[in-house]
């Protein structure tokens, strides 16, 4: 029993008194803000499918450090991009070999090299699903897969020319916000990815930084997802200051039922999947997965339908919150661009939100005072609760004022919007910086 | 063929064809062309393509208007189905 020391028997209290004052405190206020996330997922304020993974893989990442063994420390930093200073470098490998190196039984993000992640993937239980799933974005392809299922791109068959001018509109914020972080001192790619939070799509935002920005993804996924909620629970105020009570009870004309057939709709989903496809192949996975779901549905394959909008969209957005709680680790995350990025994340959703309000105006007037305003900010591509705030907050006006279909119509057409914009950032941002 | 499928058909060529330009001038044309030029003749084929899609869109809203105005058209005149 000699030279044991009961703090050993407890090693997440140990890691967490050894770590510098930075990161113990950053560790602290991560297991504060998992519990938080929780605690708001639960109320429904913020999205319960994402939150209540996330917050509690938050929480255990930061409560369960431990003084890796020397071979898996070893293979960490190894495997890992050597750090630029040959000294830290020196000083790491030494820390490994000592068996001093903290770390978790989670997973390693940083590690690049095959056979060091053929080790992990033995050791750390959410390595593979990390390795094979998350970091080639197949998570962010099911999810898209999963709202290709839940479209019904008859909506803006139906009012193409509205859908499309709405949701170019929506993204102005998604465009204005690059040149914006770029003056603050990112470069291209993260300014790109960092834009791309103004979309209010959560896969497209993932695809994007792991696309272009992968030492930044972290941190700009976890704004991005936290932010989407702000969608649900902010745009009110902003239509509420930006449109008066009068034009947003408007009534639209009535307007007979329309049906496009399913013929057609698969027909647009083969030759616009073509199309998008041929233009950025970079973006092709994306384009694939949003088509594949439409396809599906408008084919009526009920038993892939069945798959897709069931275990394969739901078993991704759990593991899709648990990795994204779990990569939330007080060392990886404690980077002073995350501060600026909580700033321009705000930026870039406000304003795609009043960018989609201008063309809602501007709709309002050229179709003769006609079109509710409000239903601009449903291009915004926050499948579907920028659509259905924007019948919640006409209704609160007006209760028999319906613009759900017109509101849906900008919502599809906003996703394919973002899904384009994708396609031209991971396209020519690296033809620029060449 | 019904007058109003004449009319979407013409509309998912004209749309097709348009993409297809579009693409043409994105992918084949503009890596040929030097710096300035490219990028002028990419975003011109992007835009060509995708007002391809706009095209096919705007056919289907032809089709399903023309579609729902029939009935509505022979109800006015007096018509009615024939007999099945």
């Amino acid at each position: 029993m000699q030279g044991f020391h009961i703090l050993d028997l407890f090693q997440g209290i140990t890691s967490l008194i050894e770590a510098s004052p930075l990161v113990m405190f950053g560790r602290i206020g991560l297991i504060l803000l998992g519990g938080l996330l929780v605690y708001m997922g639960k109320k429904g304020i913020l999205e319960p499918l994402l939150m209540i993974p996330m917050g509690l893989g938050m929480i255990a990442v930061n409560a369960g450090v431990l003084f890796l063994d020397p071979v898996t420390a070893t293979h960490i930093v190894s495997g890992s991009a050597p750090h630029p200073d040959p000294a830290v470098a020196a000083e790491l490998a030494a820390q490994a070999a000592a068996g001093q190196t903290p770390g978790t039984l989670f997973m390693a993000p940083l590690v690049e090299k095959a056979d060091s992640l053929i080790y992990l993937m033995q050791i750390d239980f959410l390595q593979p699903v990390y390795t094979f799933a998350f970091s080639n974005g197949l998570i962010a392809c099911f999810i898209f897969m999963g709202i290709g299922v839940l479209l019904d791109v008859g909506f803006v068959l139906a009012r193409p020319f509205l859908s499309m001018f709405l949701a170019l509109s929506c993204e102005f914020g998604t465009i204005v916000t690059f040149p914006i972080a770029v003056a603050l001192g990112f470069d291209f790619r993260e300014a790109a990815s960092i834009a791309m939070v103004g979309s209010a799509d959560g896969p497209m935002v993932l695809f994007t930084s792991l696309t272009l920005a992968k030492d930044l993804f972290v941190p700009i996924t976890v704004v991005a997802y936290l932010y989407l909620g702000l969608c649900y629970g902010g745009y009110p105020y902003l239509i509420r200051l930006l449109v008066p009570a009068k034009l947003r009870g408007l009534k639209m004309p009535a307007k007979a039922t329309i049906k496009v057939t399913s013929d057609e709709k698969l027909a647009f989903a083969v030759v616009g999947c073509t199309v998008l496809c041929l233009l950025f192949p970079s973006a092709a996975p994306l384009f694939l997965s949003l088509f594949v779901g439409v396809a599906v549905r408008e084919a009526g394959l009920k038993y892939f339908m069945a798959v897709i909008d069931g275990p394969l969209l739901y078993g991704a957005t759990m593991f899709l919150g648990l990795l994204l709680g779990v990569l939330c680790e007080a060392s990886t995350i404690l980077d002073p661009k995350v501060l600026i990025l909580l700033v321009l994340g705000i930026i870039a959703l406000l304003l795609s939100g009043v960018g989609g309000l201008i063309g809602g105006y501007m709709a309002y007037f050229f179709s003769g005072r006609k079109i509710n305003p409000v239903i601009g900010i449903a291009g915004v591509s926050c499948v579907p609760s920028t659509a259905k705030v924007a019948q919640k907050e006409v209704s609160s006006v007006t209760p028999d004022a319906i613009i759900l279909p017109e509101a849906l119509g900008a919502n599809i057409c906003g996703v394919i919007t973002s899904a384009i914009i994708t396609g031209i950032y991971v396209t020519v941002i690296p033809l620029i910086t060449k | 063929m019904s007058p109003v499928f004449h009319a979407s058909a013409r509309h998912w060529l004209a749309g097709l064809a348009l993409a297809a330009v579009g693409v043409a001038a994105a992918r084949l044309l503009a890596p040929a062309l030097s710096d300035t030029p490219r990028s002028v003749v990419t975003l011109l084929g992007q835009v060509i393509a995708l007002s391809g899609l706009l095209v096919i869109a705007l056919g289907v809203r032809r089709r399903v208007r023309d579609a729902a105005a029939e009935p509505a058209a022979s109800e006015a005149s007096g018509e009615t189905a024939p007999p099945a």
